[in-house]
């Protein structure tokens, strides 16, 4: 026996009907011209009054009313017209539930009120409560006496129920659409509380999506659209929607370059010139690369509850996410115009749902990591460093700044050196013995990794997060309300470097005069952070590097100074003549800086809406955004910066021998502020109308105007006193003698940057479903933008789509085959937009203040005169084959796509003779393909044991063509460069290596198989050899969870596959930066011979061509292939009989606990060095590959 | 209740309608489109652009010997292969910043000449002077380039002999072919003479062009042609607007020497693109010119110096203008320069004696009143020969030398070849002796390999 909730939604998104659980198939056919199908009159009254109805699909089949629903009448007057003639009955459960019934079966009873069946002489009352697993009311359900009953009752918005049975009776039988059905014998209690269990259905099934301009069921959606459920999002417990998006959608290639940190960004502050946050952590894209641009013009728009949003995904609590899609193709996205090109994310937030109980949800985790890997880093030990600097030394690479000055009577600042350059140095000038020498160097090289292990123990942490949760929704008649509030604490892997996260949600709905819906939502996100932590950033390649000899703190626990400013005696000798101590010590770092990030985020939006006319409705929403970001820094006046920065800046004077401050002295303030503050108002008209049963249309139309405002301001305050708070005035530009004579000003204390950016657009999009089967689409967007110059000729362009879908399975010759449940093919083609950045027609000038000669004002040019100007666009060509298999046990998407990006923006080289050395012009085509596949699938499913699976995989690649440029000479020479024609934007090409002369410099192959010295150049494209693709080719996961009974083991894996990379090595030869510790060195040519066995050139061949070559070589090529474990979470929902669901009254409704491993490392990797590719470890930018995390939940409701 | 349906339709539609173009017609802050006047000021007050000028001629030229060993170890490939005139100076994607930065100059010109016409918010003379400090600072760029790469100026041969792309239009996309040897001069001509009549005779600062910028850059181009007399005539006019002279004698007992911006004798500051004044880059002078200069000579004391200063182990004497103001060295025209066109003029004309009163003019303010010896016709050496050796003298290790040694090895009397010595092994340059005869192809800097790249209709050089 089937029933069915006739849960009809009017696609727009504007009739914010709670979202259904399934739609019903509406098949019956109408038999007069006049007359409708019944499920349809029904459908209507459910939109226009709220109502909800239950009944069997059978009694309603091929049954019609001519009765038009319109407004005015009362709900039972229209029932009665309607159901009366079909010989049908209704029962009244409450103000907006009714049961459906056949009069046959029914008793005598007269008119609505509480149910009752066939009442016999002998009938007991009996009560109850229907819930779902997670505890929630289930309003609606069907409650019949007996198991092949025809008597019986619908539940109320409570999930209760009071029926009159038979003395005789002796079970009850309780439905509900989407739950297993459950029988359940009849004892002596009074009351019943029943749980049901959702019927399993594959995670890929959902059935609505949404563009952000409308919702539409997905059987009349012609596009690619991935989504993302709660659930799902909800499997991942890490407390940024970032990392929760990993491998659940094909087609979005996430790369996480953050470890142990999530929502605190390593790069968080506002920039008005380019969007940077989250740059270091992390980087998303929709099916590859559309722009040539920097990462900030490669991000997917994000809309936020339909609005463009400017804010960065970590301000979103992840459990106020109901759904977030994904549009992939044009028809999908084209709808956003000129900021679709890169994808689009739609999310939308939790609401309340009409007539529904408050539901109060408490949730809480706890995620501890493991120490920070350290041990993992490819880094030279004590001993390996001594010998290279030994041989650095005697090359005579690096100079000895003890040796007295050239010129007695001039000042002499030699640079600081190791201690192991010390001891070397020292024997060469002969004031310590060879032996002495040899001793001190045995004593460094004895402490192995000790630098490494005491920035693991001083420095680093296991990071921590803890995540509270607190959420309220439910509704009544007229209104409902989703109200949430969370805190999330995080602890980075940096000792000093934390935050916390607050973020508030009210999104509510109200039904006014029984007509216009206003949607209230607003929401809160207020960071505070401190970065004050070094971390890993002592083993940068810097003048103050943390060498694995170094020691932080001495055997007898004191923290050690270092000199870096200047060679060690120089440092004794400047602060015996009063100089501030000038020696860094890294333990006193985090105590006396105080860095930090205090930033709020508030987004509201207010929408009205209003049903006009047939189908038509009509809304304006408006909706702002503020972000206020503040970053001050404070350097105590004790801390290394201060000291060393005022330091500099003073000079002994040579008359007075006194000192003399070109900076005050004391603290240091510096107080970064940036806001964003935008603005969108939009109007829009939305029809979703059904005429005659056979032609279902969809459409919006309207336009918006948004402005972006993006600002910031930076002021820097000396010889600040953070008590008084009282600072000393400077003037900037006066000069003033630095400690090596130069002379130098302080330069801008100040500055402002505010930008304001305008959109204008007119949108249009619509669909038309022609008998449940054939759906054709398409849509039209007129954008505008204040920044493309001055004509709108150059900044205003259409962007269009159009699409087709043939739901096979809904063909009569296809519907009788019972193991195919969906078969669909759909085919898209439209345009995308893009918006150059910063791009202009015009000669761009901007103003800069005091030219350094003259004192005068003056300007420079940024960018010549572009008339040829033009949007970049992207024309996206879509094929989807959706299928449902065996009842939807297995059900997937394969959809497969081409793009043809043209008029991409582009840095090339000019020819210097022009003026410049770069150009940014409208000047590559890139051509795109790939393939998305999604499969999802339940193979085992039975009372106690479930195991469901979901793949997604997705194939993508590039390749630029039409580019005008030749970059060959710059790659011949620096191994890397911009586009190559023919060759997709990622690739690696590299030099063929020779191996080594005798000199240990780099040789290489040219085309002709002949060797090339390192000092002759290569000439042509075809001396390199292509190594592949530098991004991955092939991405994607499996989620799998396996289930029995209440508890339930998850396991998601993700792969990249298809891609090369380069392991780090060091750098260049530098020796004023640094020293280099990458332990490739120590594989180093030393002496002739070695070139037989080592690859890695000597101390001679690591600079210019010869390092290049090196470190471009075919043969330092890895794959990147691999395949990561990335979570095992095992939860148990303690079942509802444990929570006293057989009380009246439970105090919990569901209650689960869970406990997650998170980054248990790869499973499978194909390079041999044993590297986490997504973690390689960069001189400049130092991270860590993550460690194992562990996370404990508990998610309860009430 | 329902009369409010037609004010809900009619408020989208409203906004429809609302929505015009005018919205989205504003600007963003912080770049500014330069359609006003003023911005073209603040554009030719771009002293980073429009002031700097070429280094490397001070590396081929004769004033300078890089004979330590040690120094040329640590010379920059470039700085070997041009003391060695190699044919090609750059590697392939190095940059040549004594073609780049003119041309970036010229492009700044470009732009004020095509778009000051048209702009709002100025008068015509305003609009005229901006144009014309436009065409100075061009004329200057196209004169540095033409005697950097193409071959000394000669009128029987200039119309066929292969100057530099000339670009008058700030485009990014133009032919590059190389105009002729007159082409580019006639340029020159035509636009420091369309421009002199709308500069002002005085000037703010030496770094904006006046008028007396367009007669000396005139005469400096003329002398370069052969023509005395315009060159002369040009000269004369240069010093009628500016002729003030500093007497190094107020420097000699270590006064602070004037930074450029108030150096009286400047008349268009034109600073080298590169400073040569930190080992291993400094510019160790010649023998000859040490010999030509002496040491009684201010200028042998205030500008020259020890070369130990910058670094133990060389040996000589290094240019060392830069090191006491602390700023890259002039090569722009100055009144010194003016004074020895018109004494070169007059002794060319056979005019010595009135040459040498030219002379005198200048040489009584380089010494010390007791070392002070007027020249006289009774000198062994002719007066030409003695106006060049002043020339030397004064203009030493600023760009002149280069261009003056091309200009003079045309004529017999003064050719000389030139040889040079380069000891390290480790360099980019064989050990070896290297000569330059008269009229040598290696007279011409080689084309720089990334514009050639680039535009291949870019000729090279012999």
């Amino acid at each position: 026996m089937r029933l069915s909730t006739l849960g009809l939604l009017a696609a727009g998104g504007l009739l914010l009907a709670p979202a259904p659980r399934a739609l019903a198939q509406a098949a019956a056919q109408p038999t007069a011209r006049t007359a409708q199908p019944l499920t349809r009159a029904l459908a209507e009254m459910r939109r226009l009054y709220g109502t909800e109805f239950v009944f069997e699909e059978r009694l309603l089949a091929g049954k019609t009313t001519a009765v038009q629903v319109v407004r005015g009448r009362s709900v039972e007057e229209l029932l009665k017209a309607m159901l009366y003639p079909n010989g049908l009955l209704f029962l009244y459960v409450d103000k907006n539930h009714y049961t459906i019934v056949a009069r046959d079966a029914r008793a005598e009873a007269a008119g609505p009120g509480p149910a009752v069946g066939a009442v016999p002489a002998q009938a007991r009352t009996l009560s109850g409560q229907v819930r779902d697993e997670k505890g929630e009311p289930l309003p609606g359900a069907t409650v019949l006496v007996g198991t092949s009953g025809r008597v019986g009752v619908a539940t109320n918005a409570q999930g209760k129920f009071t029926l009159e049975v038979p003395a005789n009776a002796l079970a009850l039988k309780v439905s509900s659409i989407g739950y297993e059905t459950q029988d359940l014998l009849i004892t002596a209690d009074q009351f019943y509380a029943i749980t049901l269990q959702s019927q399993s259905t594959g995670l890929g099934e959902v059935q609505v999506v949404s563009n952000g301009y409308s919702e539409l069921p997905r059987e009349r959606a012609t596009g690619a659209f991935g989504v993302v459920t709660s659930e799902q999002l909800q499997e991942i417990p890490v407390p940024n929607v970032v990392q929760r998006l990993e491998g659940q959608v094909a087609g979005v290639q996430l790369n996480i370059q953050s470890s142990d940190n999530s929502f605190l960004y390593r790069l968080s502050a506002v920039n008005p010139r380019a969007n940077t946050t989250g740059t270091n952590d992390y980087s998303l894209a929709v099916r590859g690369q559309s722009s040539l641009g920097d990462a900030g013009a490669q991000r997917p728009l994000v809309v936020l509850d339909g609005l463009p949003t400017e804010l960065d995904l970590r301000t979103l609590n992840p459990d106020d996410i109901a759904q977030i899609t994904v549009l992939k193709d044009a028809a999908a996205a084209s709808i956003w115009g000129a900021r679709a090109a890169n994808g689009v994310l739609v999310i939308q937030t939790k609401k309340g749902r009409f007539n529904r109980a408050p539901n109060l949800n408490f949730s809480t985790s706890f995620t501890v990591a493991g120490r920070p890997r350290v041990n993992t880093l490819p880094l030279l030990n004590s001993a390996q460093l001594i010998d290279y600097e030994r041989e650095l030394v005697d090359q005579g690479q690096l100079v000895d700044p003890g040796l007295p000055p050239a010129n007695p009577g001039t000042a002499y600042f030699p640079r600081a050196i190791s201690e192991a350059q010390e001891w070397l140095f020292r024997a060469q000038r002969g004031t310590a013995t060879v032996a002495q020498r040899d001793s001190a160097l045995g004593v460094l090289a004895s402490r192995g990794r000790t630098g490494y292990d005491q920035l693991r123990q001083y420095l680093l942490q296991p990071a921590q997060s803890q995540v509270y949760n607190l959420s309220l929704s439910g509704g009544g008649e007229n209104n409902t309300y989703f109200l949430s509030g969370s805190y999330a604490k995080e602890r980075t892997n940096a000792t000093g470097s934390d935050g916390s996260r607050l973020t508030l949600t009210a999104n509510q709905e109200y039904k006014l005069f029984h007509w216009v819906t206003l949607t209230a939502n607003a929401k809160g996100t207020f960071f505070a952070q401190q970065q004050n932590g070094l971390g890993l950033s002592p083993l940068a390649t810097s003048p103050s590097e943390l060498l694995p000899y170094n020691q932080l703190v001495d055997a007898n626990g004191q923290g050690v100074d270092y000199s870096y400013a200047f060679y060690g005696p120089k440092l004794d000798q400047l602060e015996s003549r009063g100089y501030q101590p000038w020696r860094y010590n890294y333990l006193r770092q985090n105590s006396l800086n105080d860095n930090t990030l205090r930033e709020n985020n508030y987004w509201g939006a207010l929408s009205l809406s209003a049903p006009l006319y047939g189908g038509l409705s009509g809304s304006v929403t408006y909706s702002m955004e503020r972000t206020f970001g503040e970053n001050p820094v404070y350097y105590s006046p004790d801390s290394y910066y201060a000291r060393n920065l005022e330091n500099t800046a003073t000079s002994l004077s040579p008359t007075t021998g006194q000192l003399v401050y070109g900076i005050p002295l004391g603290g240091i303030l510096n107080r970064g502020t940036s806001g964003r503050n935008n603005y969108t108002l939009r109007g829009q008209l939305t029809l979703d109308r059904n005429f005659g049963g056979k032609h279902q249309v969809n459409a919006v139309a309207g336009s918006e105007i948004r402005e972006v405002n993006t600002s910031a301001t930076n002021l820097t305050q000396y010889g600040y006193n953070d008590q008084t708070q009282l600072a000393q005035a400077v003037n900037s530009l006066v000069a003033y003698t630095t400690v090596t004579g130069g002379s130098q000003n302080i330069g801008s204390v100040n500055g402002v940057v505010d930008r304001r950016n305008r959109y204008l657009s007119y949108f249009a999009n619509g669909s038309y479903t022609l008998l449940e089967r054939y759906t054709a689409s398409a849509s039209l967007r007129y954008d505008d933008y204040n920044n493309l110059g001055l004509d709108s000729k150059y900044r205003a362009r259409p962007f269009y789509s159009g699409g087709l879908a043939w739901t096979l399975s809904q063909e009569a010759w296809l519907k009788s085959a019972p193991w195919l449940s969906n078969l669909r093919l759909r085919a898209t083609y439209g345009l995308n937009g893009n918006i150059p950045a910063g791009a202009v027609p015009y000669t761009s000038i901007s103003l800069l203040p005091n030219n350094p000669v003259t004192n005068q004002g003056y300007a420079q040019i940024n960018s010549p005169a572009n008339n040829t100007l033009r949007w970049e666009t992207t024309a996206v060509t879509n094929l989807g084959l959706d299928f449902g298999l065996w009842g939807g046990r297995l059900s997937g998407t394969v959809e497969a796509y081409y793009k043809r990006g043209t008029d991409l923006f582009v840095d090339y080289p000019a020819n210097p003779t022009y003026g410049y050395t770069i150009l940014s012009r409208n000047a590559a085509n890139l051509n795109g393909k790939g393939v998305d596949l999604t499969l999802s699938g339940s193979p085992l499913r039975t009372a106690n044991w479930e195991w469901t699976l979901n793949g997604v995989a997705s194939y993508n690649t590039n390749q630029v063509v039409d580019y005008q440029v030749d970059n060959t000479a710059t790659l011949l020479a620096s191994g890397t460069t911009g586009p190559i024609n023919n060759r997709p934007t990622d690739y690696l090409l590299v030099f063929r290596s020779a191996g080594l002369d005798a000199n240990g410099r780099t040789q290489v192959y040219n085309r002709n198989e002949g060797v090339v010295p390192y000092n002759q150049p290569l000439t042509s494209l075809d001396d390199l050899a292509y190594a592949g693709r530098k991004t991955p080719a092939y991405t994607g996961g499996l989620t799998q969870t396996l289930r029995y009974k209440a508890l339930s083991l998850y396991v998601q894996t993700v792969f990249k596959l298809g891609y090369v990379f380069l392991p780090p090595t060091f750098g260049s030869l530098n020796t004023s930066r640094g020293i280099d510790l990458n332990a490739d060195l120590d594989r180093r040519w030393r002496q002739p011979g070695d070139e037989a066995s080592t690859s890695v050139p000597g101390v001679l061949g690591s600079t210019g061509t010869s390092w290049v070559r090196y470190s471009y070589a075919d043969a330092r090529v890895q794959s990147g292939d691999h395949v990561r474990l990335r979570e095992v979470a095992l939860r148990y929902a303690v079942p509802s009989s444990l929570l006293g669901f057989g009380t009246a009254k439970p105090f919990v409704k569901s209650l689960s606990l869970s406990v997650a491993a998170r980054n248990l490392g790869l499973l499978w990797r194909k390079n041999t060095l044993g590297l986490d590719p997504d973690f390689l470890y960069v001189p400049t930018l130092p991270v860590l590959p993550p460690a194992v995390s562990y996370v404990f939940s508990l998610n309860a409701s009430f | 209740m329902h009369l409010l349906r037609p004010l809900a339709l009619l408020a989208p539609a409203a906004l429809l309608l609302a929505g015009c173009k005018d919205y989205v017609d504003i600007k963003t802050q912080g770049t500014l489109i330069p359609s006003e006047t003023a911005n073209y000021r603040l554009l030719l007050n771009n002293t980073g652009v429009l002031e700097r000028s070429v280094s490397v001629p001070d590396i081929t030229a004769d004033d300078v010997e890089l004979a330590d060993l040690t120094q040329q170890r640590a010379l920059p490939n470039y700085v070997a292969r041009a003391y060695t005139w190699q044919p090609a100076f750059y590697d392939c994607t190095e940059t040549d910043l004594d073609w780049n930065v003119p041309y970036a100059a010229i492009f700044y010109a470009n732009t004020v000449a095509a778009e000051v016409p048209g702009s709002n918010n100025g008068t015509d003379a305003t609009k005229q002077q901006l144009l014309a400090e436009a065409l100075v600072h061009r004329a200057d760029a196209y004169l540095v380039l033409v005697n950097c790469y193409a071959k000394a100026y000669n009128s029987s041969t200039a119309a066929a002999d292969l100057g530099v792309p000339l670009l008058l239009t700030p485009a990014v996309n133009a032919a590059l072919t190389r105009q002729s040897v007159q082409a580019v001069y006639g340029q020159i001509i035509q636009d420091l003479q369309a421009a002199a009549p709308s500069l002002p005779t005085t000037v703010p600062f030496n770094t904006q062009p006046g008028r007396a910028a367009a007669y000396a850059l005139l005469a400096r181009t003329y002398l370069l042609m052969g023509d005395y007399g315009q060159a002369r005539q040009n000269a004369e006019a240069a010093l009628a607007l500016q002729s003030t002279l500093v007497d190094l004698n107020a420097y000699a007992s270590g006064a602070t020497y004037p930074r450029r911006i108030s150096d009286p004798e400047v008349i268009l500051s034109k600073v080298a693109n590169t400073q040569f004044s930190a080992a291993p880059i400094v510019l160790r002078l010649s023998p000859s010119l040490l010999s030509l200069l002496g040491t009684a000579d201010l200028r042998y004391s205030l500008f020259t110096r020890p070369a130990t200063t910058v670094a133990t182990t060389y040996t000589g004497r290094i240019f060392a203008r830069e090191l006491l103001t602390g700023e890259p060295r002039n090569l722009g025209p100055s009144v010194p320069e003016m004074l020895l066109i018109k004494a070169e003029c007059q002794a060319r004309q056979n005019d010595g004696a009135g040459a040498l009163t030219t002379l005198n003019t200048l040489r009584v303010r380089r010494f010390r009143p007791a070392d002070y010896v007027p020249l006289t016709t009774a000198n062994a050496r002719p007066p030409l020969q003695l106006v060049l050796d002043e020339r030397r003298r004064e203009l030493f290790c600023r760009g002149f030398r280069w261009f003056d040694q091309k200009r003079l090895n045309q004529d017999p009397a003064f050719a000389q070849t030139q040889a040079r010595t380069w000891l390290a092994t480790t360099s980019v340059v064989p050990a070896g002796t290297y000569t330059l005869a008269p009229g040598g192809a290696h007279y011409l800097f080689p084309i720089p390999p990334i514009p050639q790249r680039l535009n291949p209709e870019i000729v090279s050089n012999p």
